[in-house]
């Protein structure tokens, strides 16, 4: 038995690639890539990964860096399991895993799941050519072939790509001997086909690994169809059996028989937990209210109203929250929509009298986590916002106008005499497209028809109208509704991406700036009755356990209260300085650099790995180095198709860039243009590859260095087209006015944070009468167990605290402020901003002030930052000691730029490290030295 | 009528190739100059979103 037998198969290629490298996982072939719409996120990229490793090796792959590892079962049919967060996109995984297998010459693809909206969806994603979320290219090309993948009822005999899209009810139904059809594939028909099956929501289908029973029964239930039936049929051995079966869930029942089941399965594990720290969910808010049914209506209806607001305040284009409402009853749903509707009709400013009385005493945030706890804040941001009163009328004209009877659903017909809801499947189509431009759905009403395959980006809000608790629970089981209501609550933590400034279009922007109003667009808020029963604590816990809420905690940075009494003169008439930005037009050739031209490109995958080996065997292989060459190219060298090829797959936060963009860049009039008459003409290339000249490197892998160049080249270039440039004008802001409103950031502390070391300099700090800022924890009103900064700036502080009796003896008053990235200057020549960590207030006198910019800075980063260290040394020279003097309420001011602060230990990881090759050795005393400048 | 069409050289109102429908009804909402020359200055735009009050045009969008 190998020490690996108890983990899963993901862990195992987890180890695989520890061991022998990421090299071992393959690159995803064009031939997937360019048949996609869109491009892979980088997890979904690294799930493929894992999946065509896993094929690669099983087929025995020419591709000699592959090893032979044990895990791979070569002597059965593929048998997988994708378990992977809602939200993280496996529709699109399914996609690029059916592109891999009709490559391979696979035709025929069976679709299956429980429940019929995911078949509509799944249509419209993998079938319909004209639908948003279609996930292939409009023409897909295999080995060089134009094809089609038809949707069909039942497989021909042809050689045509074909996928049947099912529910899995209806194929064990259809394959039962007295439901056998002329035009229905009969179980024969199947097992002479080799097929690829692909099971959505595979939880479903565990009946048998779930609770063993008869014989008879095994024999009459779904898994046994799927699994035994068509799968593993008894035609033909396994050996020889050539069928494909990926199952795909969020959740594998939580039972050890089905856990076994799948450990050797899961090829890809991304729990939501992981998926939300990679900054890539929503985050969740449970605000709990003691408010009527039409208050609470209203309540929600106030923060879609300030999401939109929000949205077109900072240009977030077709930004549509919606807001679920959710009952226990049809009757009662029906009835709160017939309300809701009323009270948009005759809605009036008064309505919403309430909000400014006692809103704040009749909500409460659950107690979910640190970064759950919004309700109150986004109150407050909310009613500042209403308290301008034409606001009032701007909210009440938004509501009539965007919730009425055209946009406000109910998941029930009129005329359904069923106990459960039913819909049409117009509705269904579209409330599976809620994101659409031209979706008018703002509000939904629904028992529990939207659960499983209901993926939304813009669902906001969900309102529980109910009351009371949810029975069917014991103290150690939750009740099956709550967890229904958990689940529903998993629905809406999908992102809605959307662009702002330089960040990812698909990630949290505001991790960092929790007080941002922005923040309200990547929150989702619970909303419900209910405020200290079972109910709560079952639904917070059932959050808790799944990942869903809960994290690093959250620190608040304000102004200590001591050294605002203390030093009241200073506080109120004390300033910190920025300077003025100007906008500028962008010029190609005199605002790229001759650096940014040079591109250095290493062609990877370059590392080949011996064969065969064992896990059991704890040696590492030796790895084998391929010779390689350097060379350089211009981009004008390369033929012109290549280069078009890769222009137009090069992709930024999530779009594909556009010919438009290109035009009004570089002001050119056709593409042609852009390789000849612009900047990028003069792009050049030094490569490193085990090719010796480009005469010899294939195609494909010159589109791949050409397309990596573009991108990373064009990014620049974007970057400096959207940037302002930094003048000399200084402009003074009030220190007081820094943290009128606390800093609040979520912090994640290393481990060496917490160090003996690290609390003890924290201790320092916090009790120093020079360090004007205190460190909270946010929710608990104490002193954090963690320093909350870097080694580097840890460092300093103590570098600072040994200096502090010597700059008493010269200076009236010393303080020193962390910039908790409020205080931004702006580089003279590119127009980069940047936040020098710690401004040193050091008071001469009655009147002067040096104002000294100070930048810790870890080894890694000095040569990559060094355009900040440059502008430290032209401020200093501008207004430094022998520079000009600034004003500001009756105090004049030097402004003193230091060289970056390094630690001893620092210093000597630079030198031996990370030193250019030309660069002369850093010394300790360049910061040191210019320091002790300020004592004399 | 093609609203769209009609409405292609306000960059305002674009996502790159996709109709930005909130903005379009903020603009809308606050009588933007802008906006209502242009559908003013339409034939079939100015039939449907104006009406004739005396000697003015008022919009009624």
């Amino acid at each position: 038995m190998s020490f690996m037998d108890n983990q899963k198969l993901s862990e195992k290629i987890d180890k695989a690639k520890e061991w022998f490298g990421e090299s071992i996982l393959p690159e995803i072939p064009e031939a997937i890539s360019n048949n996609l719409k869109h491009n892979m996120w980088p997890l979904q990229e690294e799930a493929f990964k894992n999946f065509l490793f896993y094929e690669n090796v099983k087929e025995g792959s020419s591709n000699e860096s592959l090893p032979n590892v044990e895990f791979v079962k070569k002597d059965e049919p593929t048998h997988l399991m994708f378990n992977m967060a809602t939200g993280s996109g496996k529709t699109m995984l399914m996609a690029a895993c059916i592109l891999h297998y009709m490559q391979l010459g696979y035709r025929k693809f069976l679709f299956i799941t429980n429940q019929t909206n995911i078949l509509d969806k799944t249509e419209e994603n993998l079938i319909n050519k004209l639908h948003q979320k279609y996930l292939f290219d409009d023409q897909l090309m295999i080995n060089s072939e134009r094809v089609e993948l038809k949707k069909v009822d039942s497989f021909s005999k042809t050689k045509n790509f074909e996928i049947r899209i099912e529910t899995i009810q209806s194929l064990h139904l259809d394959l039962q001997e007295s439901n056998q059809r002329e035009n229905i594939n009969s179980l024969q028909e199947l097992n002479d086909l080799d097929l690829v099956i692909l099971a959505d929501e595979a939880h479903h289908f565990n009946v048998m690994a779930k609770s063993p029973k008869s014989e008879k029964d095994i024999e009459e239930n779904w898994e046994n169809t799927i699994l035994n039936k068509i799968f593993r049929h008894s035609k033909i051995s396994l050996e020889e059996n050539k069928n494909k079966l990926l199952e795909f869930t969020a959740t594998i029942p939580e039972k050890k028989n089905v856990l076994e089941k799948y450990q050797d399965k899961i090829i890809y594990d991304l729990p939501l937990k992981k998926f939300r720290e990679a900054g890539l969910t929503k985050e969740i808010n449970i605000v709990t209210f003691t408010l009527s049914q039409k208050e609470k209506i209203l309540y929600a209806l106030v923060f879609n109203w300030y999401r939109h607001k929000v949205a077109l305040k900072h240009g977030i284009k077709n930004f549509k929250p919606v807001i679920l409402f959710r009952r226990k009853t049809i009757e009662e749903s029906r009835s709160d929509y017939d309300e809701f509707l009323k009270i948009v009709k005759n809605l009036t400013i008064d309505d919403f009298n309430f909000l400014s009385t006692d809103i704040p005493n009749k909500i409460q945030d659950a107690n979910l986590g640190q970064s759950n706890n919004f309700g109150h804040t986004r109150t407050s941001q909310i009613l500042e916002e209403l308290e301008d009163p034409s606001m009032r009328n701007e909210l009440v004209d938004f509501i009539k106008e965007n919730f009425n009877e055209k946009s406000v659903v109910i998941t029930n017909s009129k005329d359904n005499k069923k106990k459960s809801e039913s819909i049409t499947s117009d509705l269904q189509k579209q409330l599976n497209n809620l994101e659409d431009p031209r979706n008018l759905i703002r509000a939904i009403f629904t028992v529990q028809r939207l659960t499983e395959g209901w993926d939304v980006q813009n669902l906001y809000d969900i309102v529980r109208m109910d009351q009371g608790v949810n029975e069917g629970g014991t103290n150690t089981k939750v009740a099956p509704a709550t967890v229904q209501e958990a689940q529903l609550i998993g629905r809406a933590v999908r992102y809605f991406p959307f662009k702002y400034e330089f960040s990812d279009t698909h990630k949290r922007k505001f991790d960092q700036d929790l007080d941002n109003e922005l923040r309200i667009l990547e929150e989702f808020f619970y909303f419900t009755y209910d405020v200290k029963s079972r109910y709560l604590s079952e639904i917070s816990k059932y959050l808790r356990e799944k990942g869903y809420v809960d994290g690093p905690p959250i620190i608040r940075v304000e102004f200590k209260d001591k050294f605002i009494q203390k030093n009241k003169k200073f506080y109120n008439n004390g300033v910190y300085w920025i300077n003025e930005v100007l906008s500028k037009d962008f010029d190609q050739q005199q605002d790229i650099d001759e650096q940014d031209l040079k591109i250095e490109y290493k062609l990877q995958a370059l590392e080949i790995v011996e064969q065969y080996v064992t896990f059991s065997e704890l040696d590492r292989p030796e790895r084998v180095k391929e010779k390689t060459y350097p060379s350089t190219f211009k981009l004008s060298e390369i033929e012109p198709h290549i280069l078009h090829k890769a222009l137009n797959q090069i992709y930024f936060d999530g779009d594909y860039m556009s010919f438009s963009k290109f035009k009004d860049l570089f002001n050119i009039e056709n593409s042609y243009e852009i390789f000849s008459n612009t900047v990028l003409s003069k792009l050049t290339v030094s490569l490193e590859s085990q090719y010796q000249t480009l005469d010899y490197m294939p195609n494909k892998e010159i589109l791949r260095i050409v397309t990596d160049v573009l991108k990373e080249f064009l990014q620049k270039v974007i970057e400096v087209e959207m940037r302002n440039i930094g003048t000399d004008i200084f402009i003074h802001e009030s220190l007081n006015s820094l943290h009128t409103t606390p800093k609040r950031k979520i912090y994640k502390p290393s481990q060496e944070s917490k160090s003996l070391e690290a609390m003890s300099v924290l201790t320092t700090i916090q009790n120093a009468d020079w360090y004007i800022t205190s460190t909270i924890l946010d929710e608990e009103n104490t002193t954090p167990n963690f320093f909350p900064g870097t080694d580097e700036e840890r460092d300093f502080c103590l570098y600072i605290e040994s200096m502090v009796p010597s700059l008493k003896e010269v200076f009236k008053n010393v303080f020193l402020l962390r910039n908790e990235e409020k205080i931004k200057l702006y580089n003279y020549q590119s127009g980069i901003g940047f936040q020098p960590d710690y401004i040193l207030y050091l008071q001469k006198n009655e009147k002067l002030f040096y104002y000294v910019l100070i930048e810790p800075k870890g080894p890694q980063l000095i040569n990559t930052d060094s355009f900040k260290e440059l502008f430290l040394e032209q401020v200093n020279n501008a207004f430094g000691m022998n520079g000009e003097s600034l004003h500001a309420n009756n105090f004049e001011y030097k402004i003193i730029g230091l060289p970056f602060y390094v630690s001893k230990n620092s210093i000597n990881v630079f030198n031996s490290k990370h030193k250019l090759p030309n660069q002369e050795d850093r010394s300790y005393e360049n910061f040191d030295n210019a320091f002790r400048e300020l004592l004399k | 009528m093609n609203l769209e069409k009609i409405l292609q050289n306000d960059k305002r109102i674009w996502d790159e190739e996709i109709l930005d429908y909130p903005q379009l009804f903020e603009l809308a909402r606050t009588y933007d100059k802008e906006l209502l020359e242009t559908l003013f200055n339409n034939k079939e735009s100015k039939k449907k979103f104006f009406i004739q009050v005396g000697d003015s045009n008022e919009f009624y969008g």
